[in-house]
């Protein structure tokens, strides 16, 4: 097809007889035949060619960015942590727990002792051993930090909500910590999030430590607000 | 398929790896027929409305995988979907759509088919395909103009193929009666003798 196809003629040959084949390539071709290509015409098409294969190629992210925003180069840029600093808060981390576990199995805290189910003061939930986790029957992380006092906002094991209906203490899963964090995944450009979400899932999966972090380090829960707005 | 439907295959093969003259090519080798297309649908703003295809073309051409006539058949509905958007828009800007009868001088009786079929012009073609019910006129553009087949025409209209074909071949049929060229074989030509009738 194009200006110079007379050949072949328009594609109707199958199907009508050679009158109606003859009239379709001539009726083509007088359509065909004022409207050439132009100069000007090919330049803006190969214009917009190389702008989008430009943009394609300018496109591809750098391994770690995140399309994100350009918060991210701002105040939240220290908390694009990698794993270096992450692999640093884990080991701190556990060897608080560590270091909660060993005063607990000496029954250096009170209302600490992992086989007792009744409830405690401390934090009633988790005096039961969660589910899944051996090595930790309870939370002494947060008896570690805190004097025993029924805390509203130590609740950290949204997978055993059960254990604190009994006790009378409301449920709450949205943590001050994390409350944000599942508002923000809507805001987010369809692209991003998977970028985003994959290094708050290891945080987010040591939930139950929130608690801690959030005592130990409460500029880093301010810092998760103005990101969760994004 | 088109004689140079092989070329343009390979032209838009080379534009997807990144070659610009390769995409001039396909651009040359396929915008008589899409420019020619657009104005069977929305008239004057063909231009306008084939300078929005070529942007998408360009843009989407990492979507687009098979030979020269199936290049044809993809940038055809591309084109048809900018036609659409603008007729959308025009509804509130009433004006002469191209599938509005049109006043155009039509060759009398005393002239031969032969003489009408010489003197075509491309506004007088397009006026002619303009007067077809719309389903007829777009399938003889698409058959006739971009020079797809029945079944790549129906692609491009989301319809079935044997509809498309009936469509085109009626819409041709009443064409070579307005023009005086029978379709059943008898041909005027008035080339030797014009008392011939």
């Amino acid at each position: 097809m194009g200006g110079g196809s007379r050949n072949a003629g328009a594609a109707s040959g199958e199907d009508d007889t050679g009158d109606l084949a003859v009239l379709a390539e001539r009726l083509g071709a007088a359509v065909r035949a004022g409207a050439a290509a132009t100069p000007e015409g090919e330049e803006r098409a190969v214009a917009a060619f190389r702008a989008a294969r430009d943009a394609r190629d300018a496109q591809a992210p750098a391994p770690g960015t995140r399309l994100w925003g350009t918060r991210l180069w701002g105040a939240r840029r220290p908390w694009r942590m990698g794993l270096p600093a992450r692999a640093a808060f884990g080991a701190l981390l556990a060897s608080v727990m560590l270091g909660g576990v060993a005063m607990a199995s000496i029954g250096a805290l009170p209302g600490s002792t992992p086989d007792r189910p009744t409830p405690s003061p401390t934090a009633p939930g988790h005096a039961v051993p969660p589910s899944g986790r051996p090595t930790l029957p309870a939370r002494p992380t947060v008896p570690l930090l805190r004097p025993p006092k029924p805390s509203p906002e130590t609740p950290r094991t949204p997978e055993d909500p059960e254990k604190h209906d009994h006790h009378g203490k409301p449920k709450q899963k949205p943590k001050p910590g994390h409350e944000q964090k599942p508002e923000a995944k809507p805001e987010k450009p369809p692209k991003a999030p998977q970028h985003k979400e994959e290094p708050l899932k290891p945080r987010q999966g040591k939930g139950r430590d929130q608690g801690q972090k959030a005592a130990k380090l409460p500029h880093k829960a301010a810092k998760d607000s103005p990101k969760a707005k994004k | 398929m088109q004689a140079r439907d092989g070329e343009l295959g390979a032209a838009v093969a080379r534009a997807q790896q990144g070659d610009e003259a390769a995409f001039a090519t396909a651009y040359r080798l396929v915008q008589p027929g899409l420019l020619g297309y657009l104005r069977g649908l929305v008239g004057d703003e063909a231009e306008d409305v084939a300078a929005e295809a070529w942007l998408e073309i360009a843009r989407d051409l990492g979507r687009f995988s098979g030979d020269g006539a199936g290049f044809r058949g993809w940038t055809a509905t591309i084109a048809r979907h900018r036609a659409l958007d603008l007729l959308r828009r025009q509804k509130v800007r009433p004006r002469a759509a191209a599938f509005e009868p049109d006043l155009v001088e039509l060759p009398g009786p005393h002239s031969t088919s032969e003489q009408a079929l010489e003197t075509l012009s491309t506004e007088r073609v397009l006026a002619l395909i303009a007067e077809l019910p719309r389903e007829q006129g777009e399938a003889v553009l698409l058959r006739v103009v971009v020079g797809l087949d029945g079944p790549a025409a129906a692609r491009v209209l989301g319809k079935r193929p044997g509809a498309v074909r009936t469509s085109a071949h009626r819409g041709l049929q009443r064409l070579a009666e307005e023009l005086g060229v029978r379709g059943n074989g008898e041909e005027r030509s008035g080339t030797k003798d014009k008392r011939r009738r």
